[in-house]
């Protein structure tokens, strides 16, 4: 029953507990220090509950006299005896109730024999630890390089971290990609397409020695850029174009991302960045795009009844993205292991509790003269029908009386109201009897059909959603619930940062504008730490720290911390998103090859060798367009509706609309395809697209069944594969030609004689096919097909060579970045 | 040489269906599949009595109170304001919240006994009321969310916030496949009303590959199922044939695990486009039968759900989750209510009797049942009243997969507002299924986060009265 009660305190905060990492293995045969290895296992499994304020079994481990002291039932630590150490017992008991921690996941093998060890060699270092002592809690200090052994290998300062771990390990880092794979890397992670044969020629003839920088360079100036890592932060937005809820009605918020692309292509520094999109509104003299920047928090789900839910998405999201906290859990309660109370979970929720979205018209002069011309008609329109009105209701006696005359009404209702002297007409009466004059007026029915057309010609206002702030009292929610109002608060960041009040705001003072300003501060620990976690994660495939969204006290010192606290001072230093990217992907580190043979499983987060990663959603079309010829690079305005299966939209509460997008719209970047929250575009749902519901701070990569399906028959990319099949056939006359210039185009190589084989069965086999059927040789080429006369090349080949493209572009290296 | 070697690849793709079916459905590189501490597939706790569940969710919230809670003693309190002891401090949807005044309107459905047990029910119900005593009717069903999606969500997930597993993919990670050609959980929707979003067959921390499918009986039947135009069977086999060709190139040059999953997920992908074409298509079963289903081919009716939710239940598949919208009735509930009993009345009885007659109800779990109830006072919606969402107590019934037939489980107060006596809880049901699948519900867990996950979180209690 004990045992119970443990597990219901631990469970009702379902994000409580977080990924715990291992000690390194190789490091356990060396001294154990307390501070890298010790602190962090007692920190994520101990002190929860053997902490000053809540000592369970009289045990606190926090404090050294506390910890030798032991508790009630005897010694926890006996140094030098870890046969004596109850700590060490009862972390490797079997028995369900007595084996600790109860509240937490059982120790691996590896942090037992580590505290073994330490107990073993001493239990030195042993110190008071406060509440709030936390690696990733410190000040961020700028390392000093990490010195190496191999001086040749590293490129620049982040190869110097890596490397010296390595070496520690003894480990080799990988060797470096070759050519055409690293242009193909460089493209999809700063561009999100690939390079065409042209770009992959010129990079690998060029001897020049910095070629690779040279072509960094120009990636990085490219506005694909933008539209690549604009994508990425709208996942952290939670953008979509639609509510959310049962409702998921849509909204109109692009000008949002496309500010959002914009301010990555311009590299707007990282601080204005952040402080725009959390309180641009509020910045004095607010530009229009300040506004549109505050647009990142009306992102939130909002379904008009529930406002609440919003504000609370508005605190959470910014503790997930900006500060690496789970902030959701001191919503009912104070935080169960980080040091914030719920009281001050209140009190950011202040900062956001007045701001409501609201939309920003911004139609061009022409739109907004367009609208005031038809809005003049239509007032004119109305005050005409409302002249017409005053005189059926001042003339109401004269008319009735001559409709008696006229004896035309058949209507009994009508008959029986005509018939009621004027005296005595209720006001009910008198209404439907206008009514009746209205409708049977000429002119005034006239008036009505212009109004309604010229209704119809009004063209909508072009808005984006902006917050607008008004002042609104903030209470704390008792037990989270909404509806139980507690102690009132103020605006007020959490104790344990740094203070929100330097600057010359008095406290009361305080805004979302100024909470954007305390989020960037040099003194916060947490975001330029979080930032660069991320952007290393985009860049590496694995990222520093697992938990990406979260860096509270249960989240162990990462094995590259300096590495961590190296890049978060560039970030610090630079400013700039491009600076910290052009770091890394100049790095030897990132030049590395991702294939498996020189990766060794030790390596995993040492980054030894770079990863395989398959493209995103929207990079997979992207990359299928563009090889087919048929990407469109427009960038930003309306989202686009590109082909979708039938019956998407069915299962939904209110309707949606999906109209296909004609012309250059249908082939437009996957970024721009619409998103309505509840029923997001099929490859979207196949492919991992971002959860919609809440900030996605990273997107799971699986590999399913119903994947290759959608790569076999999705219409986009059998089109895709078709308008590829002709650009082959046009390029060359001869076969083994067109497999050089197809591994070219898509995968960016050369063919190997075994692969060619396989292509050129493939091709006769599908021949034969197509041969023995005209009309599926002519379904197969589609609107793509080439004039056989003009060409001499007849269907059935053109067929077989669209099928070949399918294949390739059904291959696990085309969907893959290397 | 090379010819002959196409051909081995071939014959060992098409007829090698388990030589090569390591693979199940999917593949997956989640990092937490790392972390994972039950081998997936390999739950057997105790013996099992059902190998496979059909659920057949009521989208919307079927009103126990007009289809199995008969309560004549509201018959005399009609229209009399219901009385605040028994709402207690029952939270009210905002529909209802600012309503002037909450009057009993009790139902005008007729009731009868059914069945050598006597189990009361809507007369409505012509042909379920037949099989009253294969059901195991439970009356005291008890949630908490008030509003659908929480509703749904909690009694998919065992939490009303979304983000974990559905049962289906707790079943498709404990018990895995018994069918390599085809998912483990497969989803099918018909008719009109409350939402039905893909998040209810999500496999939410769990590896993707235990995601529900959702099968369609009208057009692809799964999408992307289709080929192109002017591709055939032999074309498509030729190409997959190719693509893991190549792919297995790739995958010695670079040694990633991965490309061996896609391979797999490529072979899956072809079988699944003739099996599950040939599984859709209920056009060869008996006029008897169809016409016992109310079924007709082409149609994407609960009926025709019905049907194939037999076959996907011969052919293995773990859970079958049937979704049939329309139940929300917040007006005119006295005439809806029997309107919806027509279409489901006939198809879930003919599938009870199926099963029987094939000898696969013994070990296919049946359940029939909604998010939530509805109230006991009417929601005025003009002359006739419509019932508001009510968790506080539900009916629900199960039958084979080792229930106990022509039980009623459970009690509710006069009005049908709370439970009198024997409360189910969500998660009581949810440990319910699993014993009877042979999984002890405080076993089958999931690392993630560093905590250990179950589908009834840290409560559940086996429903010991409903196991034969």
């Amino acid at each position: 029953m004990l045992l119970r009660r443990f597990f219901a305190v631990i469970l009702c905060c379902q994000f409580a507990v977080n990924i715990f990492f291992a000690a390194p293995r190789h490091l356990i045969a060396q001294d154990v220090t307390f501070d890298n290895q010790v602190l962090p296992i007692l920190q994520a499994k101990c002190f929860r509950c053997h902490n000053q304020q809540r000592v369970e079994g009289g045990l606190q481990l926090d404090l050294k006299e506390t910890a030798l002291k032991g508790g009630d039932s005897g010694l926890a630590i006996v140094p030098g005896q870890p046969a004596h150490s109850l700590l060490l017992q009862r972390i490797k008991s079997n028995d369900e109730f007595e084996r600790m921690p109860q509240e937490a996941a059982r120790l691996s093998n590896d942090e037992i024999s580590v505290l073994t060890q330490w107990v073993e060699q001493g239990a030195n270092g042993l110190r008071d630890v406060k509440q709030t002592e936390h690696w990733a809690f410190k000040p961020i200090r700028n390392p000093e390089l990490l010195p190496v052994n191999d001086r040749t290998w590293p490129h620049n300062s982040v190869d110097h971290f890596v490397l010296a771990l390595l070496e520690q390990a003894n480990l080799n880092p990988a060797p470096r990609a070759p050519n055409h794979q690293l242009i193909r890397r460089l493209f999809f992670d700063l561009l999100g397409v690939p390079p065409t044969v042209v770009e992959v020629a010129e990079f690998e003839s060029d001897t020049s020695p910095d070629a690779y920088e040279q072509l960094v360079e120009r990636l990085l100036a490219d506005p694909k850029f933008g539209e690549r890592w604009g994508r990425h932060w709208l996942d952290l937005a939670r953008y979509a174009d639609s509510g959310g809820y049962e409702a998921d009605l849509p909204r109109k918020i692009w000008h949002y991302r496309d500010w959002v692309i914009e301010a990555m292509n311009h590299d707007k520094p990282i601080t204005k960045f952040v402080i725009e999109q959390i309180g641009g509104d509020l910045l004095p003299d607010a530009t229009v795009e300040n506004r549109v920047a505050s647009g990142f928090h009306c992102n939130a789900m909002l379904d008009g009844g529930v406002r609440e839910q919003a504000v609370l998405d508005r605190v959470n999201s910014t503790g997930a993205v900006f500060l690496g906290l789970t902030l959701e859990c001191a919503q009912c309660h104070d935080h169960k292991t980080d040091p914030i109370s719920q009281k001050e979970y209140y009190q950011l929720y202040s900062f956001f509790h007045g701001a409501s979205a609201v939309p920003l018209d911004l139609s061009p002069q022409e739109l907004k003269d367009r609208i005031a011309e038809i809005d003049q008609q239509i007032a004119s329109l109305n005050e005409q029908i409302a002249k017409v009105d005053q005189t059926i209701q001042d003339s109401l006696d004269e008319l009735v009386q001559s409709e008696i005359k006229k004896r035309e009404v058949v209507d009994r209702a009508i008959l029986a109201l005509l018939e009621i002297p004027a005296e005595d007409r209720s006001e009910a009466d008198v209404s439907q009897l206008v009514s009746f004059f209205q409708s049977a007026d000429q002119q005034r029915n006239m008036l009505k059909l212009r109004l309604e057309e010229i209704e119809k010609q009004r063209p909508e206002p072009e808005t984006t959603l902006v917050l607008s702030q008004d002042n609104r009292k903030t209470h704390i929610f008792v037990r989270g619930d909404p509806r139980q109002l507690g102690e009132e608060v103020t605006a007020g960041t959490p104790a344990f940062l740094h203070s929100i009040q330097n600057n010359s705001l008095s406290e009361q003072n305080q805004n979302r504008e100024t909470l954007g300003e305390w989020i960037v501060a040099r003194e916060n620990p947490l975001f330029a730490r979080v930032m660069a976690n991320r952007i290393w994660l985009r860049l590496m495939g694995n990222a520093i720290v697992e938990s990406e969204d979260d860096f509270g006290i249960q989240t162990a010192r990462p094995r590259h911390v300096l590495l961590l606290d190296h890049l978060a001072t560039l970030i610090q230093q630079q400013d700039s998103f491009k600076g910290v990217i052009r770091s890394i992907v100049l790095s030897a580190t990132y030049r590395q090859s991702s294939h498996f043979g020189y990766r060794q499983s030790e390596g995993e987060n040492l980054f030894q060798g770079q990863q395989r990663m398959r493209l995103e959603v929207e990079a997979l079309r992207d990359n299928a367009l563009s090889v087919a010829g048929l990407l469109q690079n427009r960038i930003g305005g309306p989202s686009v509706f590109p082909p979708q299966q039938d019956g998407i939209l069915d299962f939904r509460a209110t309707p949606a609309v999906w109209i296909e997008s004609e012309g250059a719209d249908r082939y437009r970047r996957g970024m721009y395809t619409y998103i309505w929250r509840l029923t997001p575009h099929p490859m979207a749902a196949i492919f991992d697209g971002p959860e919609l519901t809440t900030s996605c701070t990273r997107r799971t990569r699986s590999n399913v069944a119903l994947q290759s399906l959608a790569l076999l028959n999705d219409p986009m990319f059998v089109e895709a594969a078709q308008a590829l099949a002709m650009r082959v056939l046009v390029a060359h006359d001869e076969s083994e030609k067109r497999i050089t210039a197809l591994f070219a185009m898509s995968l960016s190589r050369a063919a190997s004689s075994q692969e060619r084989v396989i292509v050129q069965q493939l091709l006769a086999e599908q021949l034969v096919f197509f041969k023995e059927d005209d009309r599926a040789a002519a379904l197969a080429v589609g609107d793509y097909g080439l004039d056989e006369a003009e060409y001499g090349i007849n269907k059935q080949e053109q067929a077989a060579w669209v099928a070949v493209c399918r294949t390739i572009m059904n291959l696990d290296e085309f969907i893959m970045r290397e | 040489m090379r010819y002959a070697t196409r051909r081995n690849f071939l014959s060992r793709t098409s007829m090698g269906l388990g030589a090569l079916a390591t693979a199940t459905i999917t593949q997956d590189t989640d990092l937490s599949a790392a972390t994972r501490n039950i081998k997936p597939g390999s739950v057997r706790h105790h013996a099992a009595k059902a190998k496979r569940v059909i659920y057949l969710h009521m989208s919307g919230g079927p009103s126990h109170l007009d289809t199995f809670d008969n309560k004549p003693q509201m018959q005399k309190h009609h229209g009399q304001p219901l009385p605040p002891s028994v709402i207690g401090k029952q939270r009210l949807t905002t529909m209802t919240r600012e309503q002037a005044k909450l009057l009993v309107a009790a139902t005008q459905q007729q009731w009868g006994q059914f069945g050598q047990s006597g189990i009361e029910m809507n007369t409505e119900f012509k042909e379920i009321s037949t099989i009253a005593d294969e059901m195991c009717l439970i009356k005291s069903v008890h949630s908490t969310p008030i509003n659908h999606d929480p509703a749904v969500t909690f009694l998919q997930t065992g939490s009303p916030l979304s983000g974990r597993p559905c049962l289906g993919s707790w079943l498709s990670y404990g018990l895995g496949s018994e069918n390599k050609d085809l998912p483990e959980f497969v989803v099918l929707l018909s008719n009109g009303g409350q939402p039905v979003p893909s998040r209810y067959w999500h496999n939410g921390f769990l590896p993707s590959r235990h995601q529900g499918v959702q099968f369609q009986s009208k057009g692809d039947p799964v999408l992307y199922l289709s080929n192109p135009e002017g591709i055939d069977d032999r074309n498509r086999k030729n190409l997959v044939t190719g693509i893991n060709e190549l792919n297995q190139i790739r995958q010695k040059q670079v040694g990633d695990p991965e490309i061996e999953a896609r391979i797999n997920a490529y072979e899956l992908a072809y079988r699944m486009q003739s099996s599950v074409p040939e599984l859709m298509d209920i056009s060869r079963e008996s006029q008897e039968t169809l016409e016992a289903y109310g079924a007709s081919p082409g149609n994407a009716s609960f009926a025709n759900n019905c049907l194939l939710a037999r076959r996907l239940a011969e052919a293995g598949v773990r859970f079958i989750q049937l979704y049939d919208r329309g139940w929300d009735h917040h007006g005119d509930v006295t005439s809806n209510i029997k309107s919806k009993i027509g279409q489901v009345d006939k198809p879930c009885a003919a599938l009870i009797k199926d099963l029987r007659q094939r000898g696969l109800l013994e070990e296919t779990l049946v359940i029939w049942g909604g998010e939530f109830g509805r109230t006991s006072y009417g929601q005025d919606r003009g002359k006739s009243y419509g019932r508001d969402h009510h968790p506080n107590c539900f009916s629900l019934w199960m039958a084979g997969g080792g229930i106990k037939g022509g039980v009623t489980i459970g009690e509710t107060d006069d009005f049908g507002y709370n439970v009198a006596k024997d409360k189910v809880e969500v998660h009581d049901l949810h440990a319910t299924m699993l014993h009877l699948l042979g999984i002890d519900h405080e076993r089958l867990t999931y690392k993630f986060k560093g905590r250990d996950f179950r589908l009834t979180d840290v409560a559940g209690n086996v429903v010991q009265d409903a196991l034969a």
